[in-house]
């Protein structure tokens, strides 16, 4: 009994240092990509710092909802993330673009770029992960209402 | 269902680094888009409009193809009130590809002076709008617009006529005629000289025609006028107040009445 007890106790401190892990790698990849396309970026971020200071507060969060879901993986708390996630990503872009035209003021130049095209496609890849997470949640639920028969 | 979900995590994570990837070198191209200016030259057409043209040079070295490329300038009085309009479309620029394009403002004098009649006789300045539009990798639209100021010096600066004076020997000549003059001065603060004829109409009080005078003039730029235009006036009709109305003609413009009351 007291065996059992050890091993079942075993099998969960592995359980969360297999999803600590996970979660540390897809976190060093999401930033990794981050940080080659914030190379790529470096111009626009020098005339516009705003537009990095978005940029990063979006990383954050996401990386955490990211790390957070991972670390509740296989629990329903993971699908909840997962819809929250998706459902940021939709209101951060919906919120921080506004209207989808960035404006900025360089000296007596005033220069507008209008990213609604960009924008649309972004909140309808998005609302396809709030999807895509309801769904995850549905079958998660429904796997646990029903054994499976083999 | 796990085949579903699996299906649209695929194809999103797909189409997201398609999007990330299209929008950010879309934008990082943009720095390898060059628009260079030429020297502002000013001519003047055979239908006396004072042409403005801009000699530019589009370079697009960036990824994408740059589409619908248009530049536009207005030029507005202080009241923003549309003097000129003039732009100048480039359907598309290719990558690698150099343009150069020559963009045309035809200021027409004559119209601008008879809708705003302040530039005649008050130096100020137009405000220059100048607008470049074009599409990124032809789906981001992209705008920068500048707003620059253009000193205008007036044509008839200080335009003053002065009291109609009898000549002396010439009183009670020719049945009532009688030959007067009233001095007429102005200063010439306009980039272009100014020549042609001087008409001046004398009504007395009750607006009756009472005396007429022509002059020539052959004004350079920033030079002052001055003159003393001879009148013939019936002086029977003559009253102490009244109004002049008076007529200029020249190559680039011609204005009037310019109501000028007199006492």
């Amino acid at each position: 009994m007291l065996e059992e007890t050890k091993k079942d106790s075993q099998g969960g401190f592995r359980k969360i240092l297999f999803r600590a892990s996970k979660a540390t790698i897809k976190g060093s990849i999401f930033y990794g990509v981050y940080f080659v396309l914030s190379q790529y970026m470096a111009p626009i971020f020098t005339v516009v710092p705003s537009f990095q200071q978005t940029i990063e507060s979006f990383v954050i969060a996401y990386t955490v909802l990211l790390i957070a879901g991972e670390l509740t993986g296989g629990t329903v708390y993971q699908h909840f993330l997962n819809v929250a996630k998706a459902l940021f990503v939709v209101g951060y872009l919906m919120l921080s673009m506004k209207s989808g035209v960035i404006e900025l003021t360089l000296s007596s130049i005033t220069i507008a770029v209008d990213f609604r095209l960009i924008l649309t496609a972004a909140v309808l890849l998005s609302l396809l992960g709030v999807a895509k997470a309801v769904l995850q949640a549905v079958d998660y639920m429904s796997s646990k209402a029903e054994p499976p028969i083999f | 269902m796990k085949v579903a979900i699996r299906t649209i995590s695929i194809s999103s994570a797909f189409l997201w680094v398609f999007l990330i990837a299209y929008a950010a070198s879309a934008v990082f191209s943009m720095k390898d888009f060059q628009l260079t200016f030429g020297t502002l030259q000013t001519s003047i057409s055979a239908e006396n409009e004072i042409v403005f043209v801009l000699p530019i040079t589009i370079v697009n070295k960036g990824f994408y193809d740059i589409s619908d490329f248009n530049i536009s300038t207005e030029i507005m009085d202080e009241q923003e009130f549309m003097l000129a309009r003039g732009s100048t479309p480039v359907p598309l620029i290719g990558t690698g590809q150099t343009v150069n394009a020559t963009h045309q403002v035809k200021f027409k004098i004559d119209e601008a002076l008879n809708r705003s009649t302040r530039l005649l006789f008050d130096d100020t300045d137009l405000r220059l709008a100048q607008t470049f539009s074009m599409k990124a990798a032809e789906t981001i639209p992209v705008q920068a617009s500048s707003n620059v100021s253009l000193p205008w010096g007036a044509p008839l600066h200080n335009f003053t006529v002065g009291a109609f004076q009898v000549s002396g020997e010439s009183a009670g000549h020719d049945g009532g005629h009688v030959e007067g003059v009233v001095s007429v001065s102005f200063e010439n603060h306009a980039f272009f000289p100014l020549n042609g004829t001087l008409q001046l109409r004398l009504y007395n009080n009750v607006n009756v025609l009472v005396g007429t005078g022509q002059t020539s003039f052959d004004v350079p730029q920033n030079s002052d006028y001055h003159q003393d235009l001879l009148v013939d006036v019936l002086m029977q009709h003559v009253t102490t107040n009244g109004h002049y109305e008076v007529f200029v003609e020249t190559s680039m413009f011609n204005v009037g009445p310019l109501v000028v009351p007199y006492a």
